[in-house]
């Protein structure tokens, strides 16, 4: 009977902790989070912007976020529009990939021993 | 057991029956069919794309080619028209995209995270609409600007700089207007919806996806769908939360939400023992990366050009191993996983770099749980911090391209990326979220990379035998060959589009496949991991792995060096090496 009242106890006080995170998750969202926008005017200004153009400010991937695919085409074709010379597969582009695996080889080689 | 050593040798041996049999390679399969399906989907309607490109060339081509001096209006139409062309447009895209959807935004009412009414939708469309009106008349002034200063340029053969200067500073408003009004627009499309059932459906599809192979494997089919039913339903309740305007606001995004209360619930009420045969971190985590490896494009690589490259792939590597090292040999961290996991979501783009080292290293879940809440804390603050230091104290001239680059190197996600950009005009949004685009196909080297490593060195170290290439083979995490199958076959399936037309590898892979397709599920599955990863940890443990607070130490220096060597980085590439190229910007 005893035991059974600990369990008991301890599921109670299990329960209240989940229901008070719960609590502190409100305060922060309804309470602590608006606050603070509304009160540092860069993050004001920031999350005027992100509501305005629609953006995804918790996206991971590029793919997740708009400003990636027009960013892309933005500046594909301004490069290509331009038509100079020195954009595309060029020396100096190669030269900056293959310097990226010959950095990964080094530290391969020397600092991942 | 390696005789008297009393050290356990996993040596393994190659079976074909593993091809069915163990969670990575189903973690292919799974991957590639969903891959197939959404190609079955869309590539039959390349026509139509290509029409609507052709069009677009036809209407506004010439106009735009009449100088290469400035970027006239009637480019940027061009621009606007080509993109129009998205597969993911049809109608079964729209329903795949409708049927696969999370739970809605909301601010105040959560039950319009699921259901909204046909009058509230109404409602809001009319309010959305006075704003647009007031968006859409401010494009229309700035556009009447635009044309007057382009004129005007024109009529000096746009050959007085000036002129040309003058035009291209009223076009650019023009396009922060439309940009603005666009947006607006959107949003005056407001329908009714009811989320519920479609929820009920997407979790039905799920769990037959997953658990039917995991049958094979071993695990009963009815144990798994009863404890499927939980983590689905704290992955929506994840979602939920995200979805919340605050916390979208602060991106404190699903990852976070997925983890957060999949702990608290397994270090407050405990996980339902019936729960834990549907708790399969590691089996939707690959089963994500090979999604996630289609969207590795290695084209988009030449998007931002020479100077772009070197911030994002030069910097990158040096950042990763310089504190990987630092970790190992400075300040001595306990765990080389946790390190490389670190060092990876640190220096390459934040939570997706970390799940793809995590599974390549097989790094345990309070590791990666440990990596991704260090990244998002301080996503959060650079998101702030850096567009306010930028317009504080660069010059003006150079706030927009070196900024952008700055903070795209920098900056863990791709969102933050996007709102901080934002933040500073559109020309650093689209640098900054291009060079965090080219440095998110780094994830595919890194991954190999952690993945060649751990095997052939960490793992040999820590059972003391060297390994042949047999043993290599077996142990290699073979998702890793899924994620680059994936992102090399669909790499040359974007270049062949783009070749056969300019664009049409966007129309069709970006904004078709992918988008429409693979993306729809990837976050899902990445979701339904970290709640795995939540359910699944205690928090005691957690709290081991932070002694001393050296995971702290290795991500500020890291992210500390990552600053000093992106800016000194795009400063010189963009400004001293290639001026020229960044002035067509």
């Amino acid at each position: 009977m005893a035991s059974t009242e600990v369990i008991n106890d301890s599921r109670a006080k299990a329960w209240v902790k989940l229901v008070f995170y719960c609590f502190l998750i409100w305060v922060f969202g309804w309470i602590v989070g608006p606050y603070i926008e509304n009160n540092i005017s860069t993050y004001k200004q920031i999350v005027q912007i992100v509501e305005e153009r629609d953006i995804d400010s918790a996206a991971y991937m590029y793919m997740d976020s708009v400003g990636s695919y027009d960013g892309e085409y933005y500046l594909t074709d301004s490069f290509k529009h331009s038509k100079r010379d020195d954009y595309g597969m060029t020396k100096a582009f190669f030269a900056g990939i293959i310097s990226c695996f010959l950095i990964l080889g080094f530290g391969w080689r020397f600092i991942m021993k | 057991m390696a005789e008297g050593s009393g050290i356990v040798v996993d040596q393994g041996k190659w079976e074909w029956s593993e091809m069915w049999k163990k969670e990575d390679w189903w973690a292919i399969w799974i991957g590639f069919f969903l891959l197939i399906a959404a190609m079955f989907v869309y590539f039959p309607h390349s026509g139509e794309m290509k029409e609507i490109i052709n069009k677009a060339e036809a209407k506004y081509g010439q106009a735009a080619d009449r100088t290469s001096a400035i970027k006239t209006i009637a480019w940027h139409k061009l621009s606007d028209a080509k993109k129009k062309a998205e597969a993911r447009k049809i109608s079964v895209g729209k329903w795949l995209k409708s049927f696969t959807g999370k739970t809605h935004g909301w601010k105040d009412n959560p039950m319009d995270a699921f259901f909204m009414s046909k009058e509230k939708a109404d409602a809001k469309a009319d309010k959305a609409k006075a704003k647009y009106v007031k968006k859409k008349a401010s494009e229309d002034l700035a556009f009447a600007t635009a044309l007057a200063a382009e004129k005007i340029a024109e009529a000096a053969g746009f050959k007085d700089v000036a002129f040309n200067s003058s035009a291209s500073t009223a076009i650019d408003k023009w396009r922060d207007a439309k940009l603005a009004a666009s947006a607006a627009k959107k949003k005056t499309s407001v329908k009714p919806y009811n989320q519920i059932g479609k929820l009920i459906g997407l979790g039905v599809f799920f769990c037959i996806l997953f658990g039917i192979p995991l049958s094979i494997m071993g695990v009963p089919f009815k144990k798994f769908a009863l404890g499927f039913v939980f983590v689905y339903a704290v992955t929506v309740l994840a979602w939920f939360f995200s979805n919340q305007a605050t916390m979208k606001h602060y991106g404190i995004g699903y990852a976070f939400w997925a983890i957060f209360i999949g702990m608290l619930i397994s270090n407050t009420v405990g996980t339902p023992k019936w729960a834990l045969p549907a708790v399969q971190t590691e089996y939707y985590i690959k089963t994500g990366l090979v999604l996630l490896g289609a969207k590795i494009l290695f084209e988009k690589i030449i998007t931002i050009g020479t100077a772009g490259i070197f911030v994002a792939w030069v910097v990158t590597p040096t950042v990763w191993l310089v504190t990987y090292w630092f970790g190992q040999k400075i300040i001595s961290m306990p765990s080389k996983r946790l390190n490389a996991v670190i060092c990876s979501d640190m220096s390459v783009c934040g939570v997706s770099a970390a799940i793809a080292a995590a599974s390549a290293c097989r790094a345990k879940k309070e590791e990666l749980t440990l990596a991704v809440g260090l990244s998002l804390v301080f996503t959060a603050i650079m998101m702030i911090v850096m567009p306010i230091v930028i317009k504080g104290t660069f010059p003006v001239d150079k706030q927009m391209i070196l900024g952008g680059a700055w903070m795209g190197g920098t900056i863990d996600a791709s969102g933050a990326v996007a709102a901080a950009g934002a933040f500073l005009g559109e020309k650093a949004l689209y640098v900054a979220a291009t060079i965090k685009m080219i440095q998110n196909v780094l994830i595919g080297v890194i991954a190999f990379f952690v993945a060649l490593y751990f095997t052939t060195k960490v793992e040999t170290e820590e059972t003391g035998t060297k390994v042949g290439l047999m043993e290599i083979w077996f142990r290699f995490p073979k998702f890793v060959l899924g994620f680059m199958a994936a992102s090399i076959v669909f790499s040359m399936i974007y270049t062949g589009f783009n070749s056969e037309l300019d664009g049409l590898g966007r129309a069709m892979i970006d904004k078709g496949t992918i988008s429409g397709g693979s993306d729809l599920f990837r976050g899902w599955f990445f979701s339904m991991s970290f709640v795995s990863i939540g359910l699944a940890t205690n928090f005691r443990e957690l709290k081991e792995h932070f002694k001393g607070g050296k995971p702290l130490i290795l991500y500020v220096f890291g992210q500390s060096l990552n600053l000093v060597l992106t800016l000194l980085m795009a400063y010189i590439m963009f400004y001293v090496v290639f001026p020229e190229l960044t002035a067509t910007i």
